[in-house]
């Protein structure tokens, strides 16, 4: 059984790298990308689940990383924006203009990348 | 951020699982998708000691047919049940709650356990007179979901959903399943209807309409000599508190919705043309 009292170290993969991180384990994976990682293309904005700017795709399916604990995301292989690079998906919307101020873009993106694959 | 600390266990087995409810401290929670425990933590309206990870435990993940019954763990994810295509009126329903990327997260026993007042997963499994598994005091118990659902889940504390059953001859009994919302098609109901038409008639479960979903119970929906809008008075008659009102909808608008997806449903499912 795992247990994790107080603050406690965890092994996250991420973008296909593993970190090892100390984290509370009352952290939600978004603070832990954005803080620890410098990860910050998944953006906070309405913390409770509705407007997806914090998506992130964990074992192949999109997240929403706001409403996830970070030491629950242990052994997942998490996805994030900057780890899709200058994918087919990425190079459609930049070349259709797909954004406008550009902070939800990261969502769209993460939240497009299965059905567009499909 | 949650201002709150708390401690993380993560059983790997219902034995373990039992140990993890004797050593943490109180108050814990039991956490599945977690949607809506880090909500409520991270807006201060929780503040569990310790949360207890039922994802890793086999029991709450299985999806299987097992002796004439579908099997269905309770940390399966609402895209995890509507992909299978093993419950097509589960999956119906499971595709319209929330959005699809909360799917992915939201679980079937996270769904039925959760303070929010809809639970819709819970309707196809009224309807199907579907069983479920609870981890209580370091036992197994299985009981008939309706005994133990009554707007919500009745269960004692400490008590863990393992897992659901339904009977295979459910799962492929014609349905009509209706979300209708305010606005958007993602959003809370005004009214979700689910409806199945088992041997004895058509029955039907609801959420959205009253402060907590039910089945509901009307003799009159069952009687095949009666015309569907007669039948749906009846069950307009039989609801077992007054419509909601609130800022989306009025009670007697809910009631006309639910009169006029009641008729709808009959006339669909007894092939009336309707
Ligand atoms: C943006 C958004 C939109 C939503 N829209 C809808 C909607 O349209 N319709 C609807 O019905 N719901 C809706 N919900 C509610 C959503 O279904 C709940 O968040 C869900 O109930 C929580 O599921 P979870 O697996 O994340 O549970 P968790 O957050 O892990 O747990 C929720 C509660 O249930 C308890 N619990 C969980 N699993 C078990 C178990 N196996 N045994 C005992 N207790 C358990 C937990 O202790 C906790 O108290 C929405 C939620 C969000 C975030």
């Amino acid at each position: 059984m795992i247990v994790y009292k107080g603050k406690a170290e965890i092994t996250l993969l991420v973008n296909g790298r593993t970190h090892v991180l100390w984290v509370r384990a009352a952290d939600v994976l978004l603070d832990v990308l954005r803080g620890q990682l410098g990860l910050t293309g998944a953006k906070p904005g309405c913390r409770n689940g509705d407007c997806g700017a914090c998506t992130v795709v964990m074992d192949g399916l999109p997240v929403k990383s706001c409403l996830v604990l970070a030491c629950a995301a242990e052994g997942k292989q998490i996805l994030t924006v900057e780890g899709i690079g200058e994918s087919p998906l990425a190079k459609a919307f930049s070349e259709a203009r797909a954004f406008q101020c550009g902070y939800c873009t990261p969502g769209f993106l993460m939240a497009s990348l299965r059905p567009f694959a499909k | 951020m949650i201002p709150c600390n708390f401690d993380y266990y993560r059983p790997e087995s219902l034995q373990e699982l039992g140990q993890a409810i004797r050593e943490a401290p109180r108050p814990f929670q039991f956490l599945a998708g977690g949607t809506e425990i880090v909500t409520m933590a991270q807006a201060g309206e929780v503040a569990p000691k310790a949360v207890i990870d039922l994802k890793a435990i086999p029991a709450c993940n299985k999806l299987a047919m097992e002796n004439g019954r579908l099997h269905m763990g309770a940390a399966l994810t609402l895209t995890q049940a509507a992909t299978s295509g093993l419950f097509p009126l589960l999956g119906s329903v499971a595709r319209r709650i929330s959005d699809h990327t909360n799917q992915c997260t939201i679980t079937l026993g996270g769904n039925i356990c959760g303070t929010i007042a809809y639970r819709e997963a819970i309707l196809p499994l009224l309807l199907s007179e579907a069983r479920a598994g609870f981890f209580r005091k370091g036992r197994v118990v299985e009981q008939k979901l309706a005994d133990c659902f009554h707007g919500r889940l009745q269960r004692e504390e400490e008590t863990a959903l393992l897992y659901l059953c339904v009977e295979q001859k459910y799962l492929s009994m014609p349905y009509v399943h209706v979300k209708k919302v305010k606005n958007e098609k993602i959003d809370y109901p005004l009214l979700t209807l689910a409806a199945l038409k088992a041997p004895e008639g058509v029955r039907l479960a609801v959420s959205g309409l009253c402060s907590f979903p039910f089945l509901v119970e009307c003799a009159a929906l069952a009687d095949p000599s009666r015309m569907p809008g007669q039948r749906a008075e009846a069950v307009i008659k039989s609801l077992p508190e007054q419509p909601r009102a609130d800022s989306f909808a009025s009670a007697a608008w809910r009631a006309f919705i639910m009169k006029q997806a009641v008729e709808d449903a009959i006339a669909r499912l007894e092939g009336r043309g309707g």
